[in-house]
């Protein structure tokens, strides 16, 4: 295995990671304020679709991306209206938004392009060349030069997770999110609109899935399948509670499982263990997650208010 | 001020804030129903809303559903109906169950495929399928003996490992406070990849096959009998009814039932009364984990000695998350969740004849997940209701009564 391969690799893996590194982050910035978002699978399906037909009408990737951001809010204002305006339960919100997924995005794949199973490829995608990052100055410095040529959703997604980082814990609004997070009633007493904040957190939040999910399919691939995010959404929230709800432990978190995801690949390549079950490498960040939460390997804890829907003036 | 009174009042009569604690609520019947309605009324717009006749839809939906007695097909659609319900039923129960200890068993999809593989694998290993072959042959006319102890001993072997597969998540909750909703969704993926990247890809594989081919097909003796010829309709609807009544059975008529329930209406308050009325509840929230499993693994096994009789490369996950949708229409009471289970059943058999108008299949997801997402919204739905009801009652009544009851 040579540099080039070796730098082949590691893009591959950040290619990977990019989708799972956005779910993680609507996973921070949403269960910080308190609301869980389990359709963020659904969340991505969505993204993934309306930013392929954005692309593929527009033939520019930017509009897919910006119609995938939009989707993405939209569906997390339903996801608020119902959990934050009517105090729904969240995991029951979430599993509708997974489930109104499947069927409409198949129902509008077989109405816009008449096809099943697979949207038509792109030509203009952020994976193609012109769309690229070129950073020559990187290419001759071995491992760094995996760096010199990647899609631009992937630099999103870097600089993303930084932004969530001053936003968490350098901003008055960070402090306000992660208080309606951990004590809505403290929050309140202190003149702070939770239900606003929340609201705020929800959307913003679904519109990182929706970048995530247009990452699949405007980045990683140059299309839609039908199958598609295919569980993504929830190694992004396994990565969120590996990374122990913050935006870098989710980098780091995504990157881990991102490496997991190719792992088969890279033993395809070098030869090494060709007995070793795929089963056995695509479950590893499951596993990981559920020993952080029992606290075998350091152990995670969730904000305190997590879940719990807010009554305003309830003793 | 009268008719903030009579808000309370109604409030009260009806258990709002209770959350469907209350059963004998109306609007527990209610709320379904019309989730169900709004729900088909969202599907219609989304159709007329892609240029297509929603109505001939509709009738291609609830016409070949099986539903309606009458026409050729008739008696096929509603075998169809009913051994698509069976699964949906199981999946649903072990919802259900799990809710009513105030649990979210989000993980039915995993408890369902663990059942689906085990059963398979008790349906072709050897030393077993071979017994019960040889007994199936000795016995004669009576054969169908060696049928029904083969086909229990798949099913109950996949039910005490799907059982055991929800009791890992129970325990992580019990013993390490593992949020049993993130617990169940990890433990469904591991399930999935496990036995669709490993076991169905290598060591339950025939060796002459390629890997695309599934698993070993089960034999004769272990596939449930068909009781309905010529339709594939086979025992799984009986067994399922079967569960259904032990479900409920175990839950109203029985000492754990009762602290099951106790456990649940406490759930979000911490649970210290039950606790301090001296119930063990690690350790009913363990059984209740391992009876919620085994539930969903009833209609794993269902899936693969009733329908394919192997593991399917093709096999879709959604059993579990349909059960979600189904525990929830049915309000978690079990007579509830088989009526919920036939209508859903209903949908996904009649939604196959859609593509003759150019509708995809899934388009009953659509259905499910409004209904859902209605039921998520339920606060929101009584509120409305009330509203309704409150309407009607002081336009019946003259507000001078009202201002004289008040």
């Amino acid at each position: 295995m040579n540099i080039t391969q070796i730098n082949l690799t590691i893009a591959q893996m950040l290619d990977y990671t990019t989708p799972i590194l956005f779910a993680a982050l609507c996973g921070v910035l949403s269960e910080n304020a308190g609301v869980v978002n389990i359709g963020l699978d659904g969340i991505m399906r969505f993204g993934a679709f309306f930013g392929l037909v954005g692309a593929f009408f527009s033939h520019s990737p930017w509009i897919g991306l910006l119609l995938g951001i939009a989707i993405g809010c939209l569906v997390g204002a339903l996801h608020a209206f119902i959990t934050i305006r009517w105090n729904g339960d969240q995991t029951v919100a979430g599993t509708a938004v997974n489930v109104i997924a499947v069927g409409l995005m198949t129902y509008l794949l077989e109405f816009v392009f008449s096809t099943t199973g697979y949207s038509p490829q792109l030509q203009n995608y952020f994976g193609a060349q012109a769309y690229r990052v070129h950073l020559p100055f990187l290419a001759k410095i071995p491992l760094l030069g995996a760096f010199s040529n990647l899609s631009f959703m992937i630099w999103l997604g870097f600089i993303c997770t930084v932004l969530m980082h001053v936003l968490l814990y350098h901003t008055v609004l960070g402090l306000r999110i992660r208080t309606c997070g951990e004590n809505p009633k403290a929050a309140t007493t202190l003149g702070i609109n939770v239900s606003r904040v929340r609201w705020f957190a929800v959307v913003a939040g679904a519109a990182l899935a929706g970048v995530g999910g247009a990452a699949l399919s405007i980045s990683s691939f140059s299309g839609f399948s039908d199958s598609m995010p295919n569980g993504v959404g929830f190694i992004g929230l396994a990565a969120m509670i590996f990374g122990k709800w913050t935006p870098f432990g989710a980098l780091g978190a995504a990157l881990l499982f991102g490496t997991g995801q190719i792992v088969q690949s890279i033993i395809a390549v070098t030869g090494i263990a060709p007995k070793l079950a795929p089963g056995l490498t695509l479950i590893l960040p499951y596993v990981l997650t559920l020993a952080v939460l029992a606290g075998f390997v350091g152990r995670s804890i969730a904000p305190a208010a997590d879940g719990l829907p807010y009554y305003k003036e309830q003793r | 001020m009268s008719e903030s009174n009579f808000t309370t009042k109604f409030l009260k009569v009806f258990g709002i804030d209770n959350q469907g604690h209350n059963r004998r609520d109306p609007l527990n019947v209610w709320v379904p129903l019309i989730s169900i309605s709004l729900a088909l009324v969202v599907g219609m717009i989304v159709i007329a809303a892609s240029g297509r006749n929603p109505f001939r839809a509709y009738a291609l939906l609830f016409g070949d559903s099986g539903l309606i007695p009458g026409g050729s097909a008739w008696r096929r659609e509603f075998a169809e109906l009913l051994i698509k319900s069976a699964m949906y039923i199981a999946t649903g129960l072990s919802v259900a169950l799990a809710f009513k200890g105030g649990l979210f068993n989000i993980g039915a999809e995993g408890q369902f495929w663990v059942g689906a593989i085990v059963a398979t694998f008790f349906g072709y290993w050897a030393p077993v399928a071979h017994t019960f072959g040889t007994m199936y042959a000795a016995l004669g006319s009576f054969g169908w003996i060696a049928q029904l102890l083969h086909g229990a001993i798949c099913i109950i072997m996949g039910m005490l490992a799907g059982g055991a597969w929800a009791a890992v998540a129970g325990f992580l909750y019990v013993k390490r406070g593992v949020n049993i909703v993130i617990g169940t969704i990890m433990l469904n993926w591991i399930a999935w990849f496990l036995i669709t990247s490993w076991l169905v890809t290598g060591p339950m594989t025939p060796p002459s096959q390629t890997f695309t081919s599934g698993s070993f097909y089960v034999t004769d003796t272990a596939k449930l009998l068909r009781i309905m010829m010529p339709t594939r309709l086979n025992t799984s609807i009986l067994l399922v009814l079967l569960a259904a009544y032990a479900t409920w059975f175990l839950l109203y008529k029985t000492t754990i039932g009762y602290e099951i329930r106790a456990i649940g209406y406490t759930a979000n308050i911490g649970m210290e009364t039950p606790r301090a009325q001296g119930i063990n509840v690690s350790r009913r929230i363990l059984q209740l984990m391992f009876f919620s499993g085994s539930l969903a693994a009833l209609g794993g096994s269902f899936f693969i000695l009733g329908l394919t009789y192997q593991f399917p490369n093709t096999a879709t996950m959604g059993y579990g998350w349909t059960g979600i949708g189904i525990a929830l229409i049915g309000q978690s009471e079990p007579l509830g969740v088989v009526l919920a289970g036939l209508f859903i059943g209903a949908l996904r058999t009649g939604a196959t004849s859609m593509q003759v108008a150019n509708i995809p299949k899934t388009f009953s997801n659509i259905i499910e997940g409004v209904t859902v997402g209605f039921i998520a919204l339920q606060v929101a739905v009584r509120y409305y209701l009330v509203k309704i009801i409150q309407h009607r009652h002081s336009r019946a009544n003259p507000p001078a009564d009202q201002e004289a009851a008040a």
